[in-house]
This record gives structure tokens, sequence and C-alpha cells, in this order.
């Protein structure tokens, strides 16, 4: 009881068996590294050994007063303050000016490094957008890996157009699969059955890409809007609703302030008051914060806190820097009075990053993604095992067998590059780069050997389940926070990563090498070695 | 793959199928970013209308996904050309009524 | 309490998914299992059973929570069903 006849869903089977076989492996690719990425600030914590807290730092706020008596007068039209990895306050004074460089308007002005320690500004710099704003050493990896799930670390704009097609083929594929599957409700709990091989895979490839289904529908939708708005929808909507007038554009995403203008000279309240009494409010410390006119007495300091008491949104809050009063919620986007949009834009962030719960809703995330990489692979394989007579076919069944554990193995061999470079003064992101292409390498040259696809798989597991036993040692042995330190200095964190990927790696090796075989894996036929 | 089945239930010009992946493809892809466009137009008076435009961003996947299903699935495939036209053609209309 | 509320939600909703998946005639047959025999009522009992605690969250105004809980849900879901019904 199909609910559309024969040559529709021919077609329908068509679009989702052959952009599944087209773009699979990338789509693969994108999804678990989006998987690992839910964790991406947990691994910038993990593979620098700190704490990994972004809540504003009180003790700077004695730093930035001072820095306003020093920094040139124009500088002080917008201070951007922030929190980087290893903890110490970034703030960003700054105006805005056209860079000669790129023509464009940019940010100008100083960035100031604040110690979490001392309180100090410990380092300087004065410059556009590339010195305000650089690439961190220590979120190299974290980096590496959120980008390689952004854009595949292609130029701008391909890279989006890139995944954003891919999220519009997985939307694609939820869709067609749901249309396909005659049975949704009645078979959803009906384990694979063991009768073949063949109807085994494609069990398990419709049982788990059910119950995936809302989700990933969901996670491709949000994921497809956000590679297109940036390269596609800001551009046009800026064309066709303002006629290219970046400022216009840029006024009407700009918080209106409630404050009456008012150049005249005014002191400054101390920051740290301010950060109290938002925590106080919303339960939820700030974790960044934008100051407008500073030193005026319009100044206006707008606050990020992320959302608690089981609100999905966090919410922006703006407070007068001269006297420290409240002035109320501000929209996370727009200036306008009906927030409708804002609201929108932030579920689709909140859908798609899962950030939304903390480490609960994280490892949700996470959960899901790797359950769609079950559903992606087993489609694949489902398709390439039917056609195992042709020789292409089994080299791209080959092919799959790499992607499937090397695209982990690259993540754990891009951590050890990280971990080679990050404490011996190294340029981080090379070294992660040299070990993402290391792990690829290493993938490739084991399953291409001329062996059965059991041999591959076990050899690819072996390699993959050592590089994760390796990882914490490794972290520790360059200098790392050992356990005992990093739980009584406060990174409990960094333990729980480490016990995540011993975890993994016995589950990995469990399910290989372990006295439980499935029935059918000694069963699956050796393919012909690829010549 | 062939409409061979469809093709005989409805007389007409023999339809190509590569014309309907062409349909399904490319020309979706330019009708979700055509609909966008016009539709963040809506509302707009001297300012343009920040949850028109924001709805028309967060529209596009469905957008997209709307028209590459209908198209996939549009028994009569001449009328998903037709139809596919006429939604281009309406576009431009809005988009030009909006810029003079 | 925002996250133990949806901690129980879940838990109870993953006993109740369970408890229907031992039930479930298809499952049964595929595997070669005897059916077990199924009032309507525990059948639509067990099924309110397992969206409640989604509901309930709402009703708590743990929106987030009720995220986690119907993600949660579409992977335990699938752990459930994957696994080989036993004899017993």
């Amino acid at each position: 009881m199909s609910m559309v006849d024969q040559a529709k869903s021919k077609r329908l089977l068509a679009v989702h068996g052959w952009s599944g076989m087209i773009l699979g492996l990338l789509l693969y690719l994108v999804v678990l590294t989006g998987a690992i990425a839910v964790l991406a600030h947990e691994i910038g914590s993990w593979s620098t050994g700190s704490a990994g807290s972004h809540d504003l730092d009180p003790n700077a706020a004695t730093a930035v007063s001072q820095l306003a008596s020093e920094v040139p007068e124009e500088w002080k039209d917008e201070v951007r303050l922030y929190t980087n990895m290893e903890g110490n306050t970034i703030a960003n004074f700054h105006t805005h000016q056209e860079n000669p460089a790129s023509g464009q308007i940019e940010d100008y002005g100083g960035r100031f490094v604040i110690s979490k320690d001392t309180g100090e500004v410990i380092s300087r710099t004065e410059g556009y957008n590339d010195v305000l704003y650089p690439t961190e050493r220590g979120s190299a990896l974290e980096g590496f890996i959120t980008e390689l799930h952004i854009n595949l670390h292609l130029p701008n704009p391909w890279g989006l157009y890139a995944t954003g097609i891919l999220g519009l083929v997985l939307m694609a594929a939820a869709i067609s699969g749901l249309i396909l599957h005659k049975h949704l409700f009645r078979d959803m709990f009906v384990s694979p059955r063991f009768s073949s091989m063949l109807l085994n895979k494609r069990d398990r490839h419709i049982l788990a890409g059910t119950w995936s289904l809302p989700f990933a529908f969901i996670l491709a939708f949000t994921g497809a809007f956000f590679s297109f708005i940036i390269s596609i929808g800001f551009p046009i909507i800026l064309l066709t609703g303002f006629g290219g007038d970046i400022e216009r554009a840029t006024e009407m995403l700009t918080p209106k302030s409630p404050l009456v203008e008012d150049a005249s000279p005014a002191p400054i309240q101390s920051l740290d008051q301010i950060y109290a009494d938002l925590e106080a409010r919303t339960g939820s410390a700030p974790t960044n914060a934008n100051i407008v006119n500073l030193g005026r007495a319009d100044s206006m300091i707008v606050l990020y806190a992320a959302a608690s008491d089981g609100a999905v949104l966090g919410a922006n809050h703006a407070y007068s820097v001269a006297d420290g009063s409240y002035l109320g919620e501000q929209p996370l986007i727009g200036s306008g009075e009906n927030n409708a949009a804002g609201i929108a834009f932030g579920l689709m962030g909140a859908l798609h990053f899962g950030n939304f719960a903390g480490l609960l809703s994280k490892s949700v995330w996470v959960a899901l993604g790797l359950a769609m990489c079950y559903v992606n692979i087993t489609g694949m394989r489902m398709w390439t095992q039917r056609r195992l007579e042709d020789r292409l076919w089994q080299r791209f069944d080959r092919v799959t067998t790499i992607f499937t554990y090397g695209v982990p193995l690259t993540m754990a061999t891009s951590a050890m590059g990280f971990f080679a470079t990050y404490n011996f003064a190294g340029d981080t992101m090379t070294g992660t780069v040299i070990g993402f292409f290391t792990g690829t390498v290493l993938a490739f040259a084991l399953g291409l050997r001329r062996i059965d696809e059991l041999t591959a798989i076990r050899s690819l597991t072996a390699v993959l389940v050592a590089s994760m036993l390796v990882l914490p040692i490794m972290r520790i042995a360059t200098g790392g926070p050992g356990w005992i330190n990093a739980i009584t200095s406060g990174s409990g964190m960094i333990v729980t990563m480490d016990l995540l990927l011993l975890i993994t790696a016995g589950a990995f090796a469990h399910r290989e090498f372990g006295p439980i075989r499935l029935p059918l894996r000694a069963a699956v036929p050796i393919a012909e070695p690829a010549e | 793959m062939t409409d061979s089945a469809t093709q005989s239930q409805h007389a007409g010009p023999r339809f190509p199928t590569w014309l309907r992946w062409v349909l399904a493809g490319p020309v979706t892809l330019i009708i979700a970013i055509a609909t966008m466009a016009s539709s963040s137009t809506i509302g707009a008076t001297e300012v343009p209308s920040f949850n028109a435009i924001a709805f028309a961003a967060i529209s596009f996947p469905a957008f997209w996904g709307a028209m590459f299903f209908y198209v996939l699935l549009e028994e009569r495939p001449w009328r998903a050309v037709f139809v596919s036209l006429t939604v281009i053609a309406a576009n431009a209309a809005v988009l030009y009524s909006a810029f003079t | 309490m925002i996250v133990w509320s949806t901690i129980v939600a879940t838990v109870i909703s993953t006993v109740a998914i369970w408890l229907a998946s031992q039930r479930n005639p298809k499952r049964r047959r595929s595997a070669g299992l005897k059916k077990i025999a199924t009032a309507p009522l525990v059948k639509w009992g067990l099924l309110l059973v397992s969206i409640t605690p989604g509901v309930a969250l709402v009703a708590l105004g743990n929106t987030s929570g009720f995220i986690c809980w119907f993600a949660a849900i579409t992977v335990i879901g699938w752990l459930v069903a994957v696994k080989r019904p036993s004899a017993a």
C-alpha cells in the first residue's frame, strides 16, 4: 500500500539511490564531522588543557576601564568582549573605516588580551579585521573540524554551496525514504532479519532510517539554510531589500539603543557588577558583550546570556554603561519591534547545533549524528553489495569501507598533529592539517591493499582503535594536564573526553575482535581484490 | 528510467526523461532562489520588512523541497514544465514591481 | 531540575517503548516467536505512556527538555528495535 504508483516510486528510488551513491561519501564526511563538531567547544578545551569556560571574566573589568582612558577616542565607538580558549579576555576596541587593502568597510582598532590570572593586558595589536579577529593557535583543532563540516575547507562561497547542496540531498533522501517506505509504523519494531545478507543490510538501513527521519530532516533543513543563507541568501536579500546598500542593511540589523543620544563624557560603571546583576537576573553568566560609545553618557553594553530554566533560546540584555541600570532585553537579531523572525532564526541555530541545554542536548545531538552516519553507510552498502559482480562497484564498496573508518581516523590523527605542535610553539594549524593528511594516506594505504573485505575492515579498525587509545596518552605526554590535575583545577571535561575516546575505542575493538560475532559478518562474500 | 507508463496514459508529445531531471535539478534550485528573493520584498514600504526577509531566508529549503518533489511526482510532465515556467514568471513580475 | 526531569521523562518513555517492542506482533513473527496476546488497552496504554512524558515536559515549561527527549527517543527507539528479541 504505497503512497505512490510504480512509475513514481521508481523515480523516487532513483533519486534516493543515485544521489546517495554520488554524494553519499561527502555526506558522510559532513554528517560525521558535524556530529563531532557538536562538541567543538569541549574539543577545544580538551586539546588545549583549559577549563574551557567562555563566561566573561569579571577580573578583566578593571583593565577594560583602564584601556578606555588610554586608547584613541574613535576606537571607543565599539568594544567587543569575549573569552578565548585559554580563558583570557579579548577586548577589541574599534571604529569602522575602509581598509585600503580590501576596499571594504572593516573594523579598525586595537586588540587587547587581558590575562585571566593577573587581570593585566598581556598583548596589544592594532589593525583591521585580520588583526582584530585572528585564528588563535588554541582553536586550530576545533576550527579545523568545524570548518570541514561547514565548507569542506573549500574557498567561499563554493564550500558553502557544496554543503548546502548536501543538505538538500539529505532532505530529499529523508522525504523520499518516507514516501517509499510502505509500512513505516508497522515495521518500527521489526529487528533486521537474518535470512539473507542483502535483506539484513536493507532492514538495518530502513529501521535506522525510520527512527532517524524526524531529526535527519530537521538537521538537513537547518544545515541547508545556514549554508545558503550566507552564500546566496544574504547577497540576494541585500539586493532585493536594500538595493545593495550595506549600510542600510547593517542599520536594520543593529539593535537600537533606548538611550537618548548624548556625547558628553561620563564615567564607566564597573562591568563586573553588570555581569553579576545579569547572572542574578537570568541564571546564566554572560558569554560575550558589545559596548557602544564607551565613555559617553549614552554608552550601552549588550550582553548575551545563554538559555536557562528550560528555555531554548538565550537572550541579549542591555545595560547603561554610565550608570549600570538595566535597559531590558534586546532582540537577538534586528532592531524591529516584532521579533518573530529573530526567534525563528534562533530556533534554526538551536536545532542545528544542539547546544541549547548544555551537555545534555549536546550528547543527544552527537548520538543523532552518529545514527545518521549509520543510515548513510548502510544505505551505500546495500547499493554496492547488490552489484558486487561488477568490478567498479567492488572498488566503490572498498572506498566506502575506507571512508567509514578513515574519516574518524583522520579526526584522531588531526588531533595528534595538534598535540605535536601546541605545546612546542609550533604552527598548530599546519600540525593539524599534516595530521589530517597522514590519516587520509594511512586509511587509503591500508584499505586499497589486495585483501578481502573482512581483513580490510579489521586492519582499519585496528589502526582506528590504536589511534584513539594513543590520543589521551599523547595529550598528557605533550604537556597537557593529567587526570588528577584536570579534575582539581575544574577541567573535568578533559577527563570526560579522554574517557569518551577510550570507551569508543573499546566499543570498536569489541565489535570487530570481541567474542560475539554477528551471524552474518562471516558470511559476507569476499570481494575480488581490486586491481 | 523511462516514463513510458505515464506517457501511455496521457497522450501528447513524447516527454524526454532528461528534461524532468533538468527541472528537478537546476531549474528547481533557480526557482527556490527566485522565490526567496521575491518573498523577501513582501510588505516592504520604504524599508523592507525584517520578518519578511527573515522568513524568506528560513523558507528557502522548504521552497526547494516543495518544488523538487512536485516536479518529481507530477504525473503529467508537461504540466510540470508549465508550472515551473509560471512560477519563474510570477517571481520575475514580483521582483520587477518591487524595483520600479 | 531541568536536567533531571528530562532524564526521568526519557527513562519512562524508554521502558514503555521497550515493553511495546517486546509485544509487537510483527517483530515477534519476523523473529519466529510466538505471538503474545495483547489487549488493545495495553497496546494503546503503552503508546500513551511513551508519549506522555514529552507532553509533561512541555506542560512543565521545560521546552529544551522536550526537544532533548524527542531527539533522544529517535535514537533509543532504534537501539531497542534493532536488537533481536530473545525467545523468552
